[in-house]
């Protein structure tokens, strides 16, 4: 299979990933195509030192943030959503702050990143959080970014971004424990 | 010297994932150090936190169907 035919083939997952960040169908349309015309017009760039989806994934990633940049903020404001997920939060905990149900353990690592279906089950968990949540989620998240980068990109102060990251790994977390880990025991 | 209040699991919750962006402060460090050493349940949750963050690094960086 030549380049182009095993790029047709991540085009698909590619799409997903810049959709979820972008949350415009246009927009992870033309990062995709950039991604993919940035591969073929530097085929010797890509040594095959790396997988062609990770090569892909980390060139898609620096167009996502480009666009983020380049994009005026948008203001999302879904209090109802987030006022839910801090009701949900607080409900984890005993008044003395105790859990209610304390974690516990996962198991080791390697057993649930080595299974395909945990990685749908994660990327369904995250789809579940509400729009702003997700977006500031995967910025640090999946695309690395510094704290700092993200509240200047969406002008939210440093706190309120601490208090969104904090919103969404408490939400993620619960997500998976009950879909995927508590089955696993 | 007055020892400051111990903190809760909901507090701990919410500093370790603040840990996850910037350096904590030295003082709030050294109270979550001796809430970790007592509490299992918060020892979980921050293992939880890493294989979180970890997984979502690697979402995406799937193998190819030809490895």
């Amino acid at each position: 299979m030549n380049l182009e035919q095993q790029l047709a083939q991540l085009r698909g997952p590619l799409l997903r990933y810049a959709k979820l960040q972008l949350r415009s169908d246009a927009l992870a349309e033309d990062v995709v195509s950039e991604t993919m015309l940035a591969i073929l017009e530097k085929p010797d760039a890509y040594a095959g030192a790396s997988s062609l989806r990770t090569y892909a994934t980390g060139i898609l990633k620096h167009k996502v943030i480009d666009v983020l940049r380049r994009r005026s903020r948008e203001l999302l404001i879904e209090p109802l959503d987030e006022q839910s997920i801090d009701d949900a939060i607080d409900a984890l905990f005993k008044a003395d702050g105790h859990w209610v149900d304390p974690p516990q353990s996962w198991g080791a690592p390697e057993a649930a990143l080595e299974q395909r279906e945990f990685f749908e089950m994660l990327q369904r968990c995250v789809d579940r959080l509400p729009a702003r949540l997700g977006r500031i989620f995967m910025m640090r998240e999946w695309l690395e970014m510094d704290v700092n980068q993200i509240c200047d990109e969406l002008n939210v102060t440093a706190n309120n971004c601490g208090v969104m990251l904090y919103r969404a790994r408490m939400q993620l977390r619960e997500c998976l424990e009950r879909n995927w880990f508590q089955e696993q025991r | 010297m007055t020892d400051q209040p111990k903190l809760t699991c909901h507090q701990v919750s919410r500093i370790l994932s603040d840990g996850l962006d910037a350096e904590l402060p030295e003082d709030e460090r050294a109270r979550l150090r001796k809430h970790m050493a007592i509490c299992d349940a918060c020892r979980q949750f921050e293992q939880q936190m890493a294989l979180m963050r970890r997984a979502l690094r690697g979402l995406g960086a799937g193998k190819d169907d030809e490895e």
